[in-house]
């Protein structure tokens, strides 16, 4: 799950910040980061949102965060 | 409007325009070729028109509690000022309003409106300034680890000899522009080059935390912001270094970094559209995101 993560972030964020700001809330939320689980992914979205509104606006946030979400419940394909 | 429908045109202009100068010099001498000149001013004000519509539009993806609210408004503003200052700048380029050859004989009004609102410039770079200084402090206060190196501050060192080198040349600051130049003309050349360089000193912070994200679309954004700054910067020093020698060049060179100036702030604007794909790009899934994994 880390890398699908990894691989729907960086096409915004880039490499090194979409890898920092995942280690910086797995470390906030003591998610184990290279075993994110699909149930950890709502509550790391909802934690992610306020970082990604810097870059995003709040509603971009809002629909990165809410995909991040639907990930966990939809699982990866 | 879309980056791609931009970009491509935009680029071809860059070789396309010295070209033309090169070609309307050989074949029909400087006077037309301060003519094109004069035309490449009027489509670059046509495309900061564009530039504004454009922030405008990235502007709206912030809410007002977003610090990206701020930088767009900051830019927003920055382009409007400067759009009323290049309406006074066209009148006096195509002779709208002719000035006398000697301003001290000028009415108040004709001497406020030659010399004095062109300090107008010098507000539009300092709110410039202002939203790369609220660039910074957004990296900054993400707490993810954004730093400049000790090679950020010897450029920052070696841009602010820019000033300097344009001070020791200040005779030059009044023999070419766009309009006749006037014995006020290198106090604002000298005032604009400092903010010029503070312009550049700033792009070098935001251009080091772009790099630092490796890629995205977000740093792209960032670096073209830089590139538009640094063309700014460098039109003040090409007009500082080139007047003398060639007065033609000088002003030839000023507005076609000018032309990249208002070419890159399209593109920055249009990125910052462009950093998520449409909402209605996604089928209410995470289809969009899976797009831009691809």
């Amino acid at each position: 799950m880390h890398d699908e993560l990894l691989r729907y972030l960086t096409p915004v964020l880039g490499e090194a910040t979409a890898e920092n700001m995942l280690k910086h809330y797995c470390a906030r939320l003591n998610i184990p980061i290279e075993a994110i689980k699909d149930t950890d992914l709502a509550e790391l979205a909802v934690s992610m949102k306020p970082m990604l509104a810097v870059w995003l606006g709040s509603a971009g946030a809002a629909r990165v965060a809410d995909e991040i979400s639907r990930l966990g419940k939809e699982g990866v394909s | 409007m879309t980056s791609q429908s931009v970009k491509i045109p935009f680029i071809a202009t860059l070789f396309i325009i010295p070209a033309a100068f090169v070609v309307t010099i050989l074949t029909s001498g400087n006077e037309r070729a301060l003519e094109l000149n004069n035309y490449l001013f009027a489509a670059t004000v046509l495309v900061q028109i564009a530039v504004l519509i454009q922030a405008f539009g990235a502007r709206k993806l912030f809410s007002p509690t977003d610090p990206g609210h701020l930088t767009w408004s900051l830019i927003v503003a920055f382009l409007i000022v400067r759009l009323l200052v290049e309406g006074r700048l066209i009148t006096l380029t195509f002779n709208m309003i002719t000035p006398p050859k000697q301003l001290e004989g000028a009415s108040p009004l004709m001497f406020f409106y030659v010399v004095v609102l062109r300090y107008v410039y010098t507000i539009s770079d300092l709110l410039f300034v202002a939203a790369l200084i609220t660039t910074i402090r957004t990296y900054k206060n993400t707490g993810l680890k954004f730093e400049l190196l000790k090679r950020d501050y010897v450029y920052m060192l070696i841009l602010w000899i820019i000033p300097v080198v344009t001070f020791m040349f200040r005779a030059n600051l009044g023999l070419a522009g766009m309009i006749a130049a006037d014995k006020y003309i290198p106090a604002y050349r000298l005032t604009a080059v400092v903010v010029g360089a503070l312009i550049a000193s700033l792009c070098v912070a935001v251009r080091r935390y772009a790099v630092q994200m490796k890629g995205g679309s977000v740093a792209r954004l960032w670096n073209t912001v830089v590139v538009a700054g640094t063309a700014r910067a460098a039109s003040f020093l090409a007009l500082a270094l080139l007047s003398q020698r060639w007065p033609l060049v000088a002003r030839m060179s000023e507005q076609y970094l000018l032309w990249i100036f208002a070419g890159c702030w399209l593109l920055a604007a249009i990125y910052q559209r462009e950093v998520l794909p449409r909402a209605g790009a996604s089928s209410g899934s995470t289809s969009s995101l899976r797009a831009l994994s691809r």
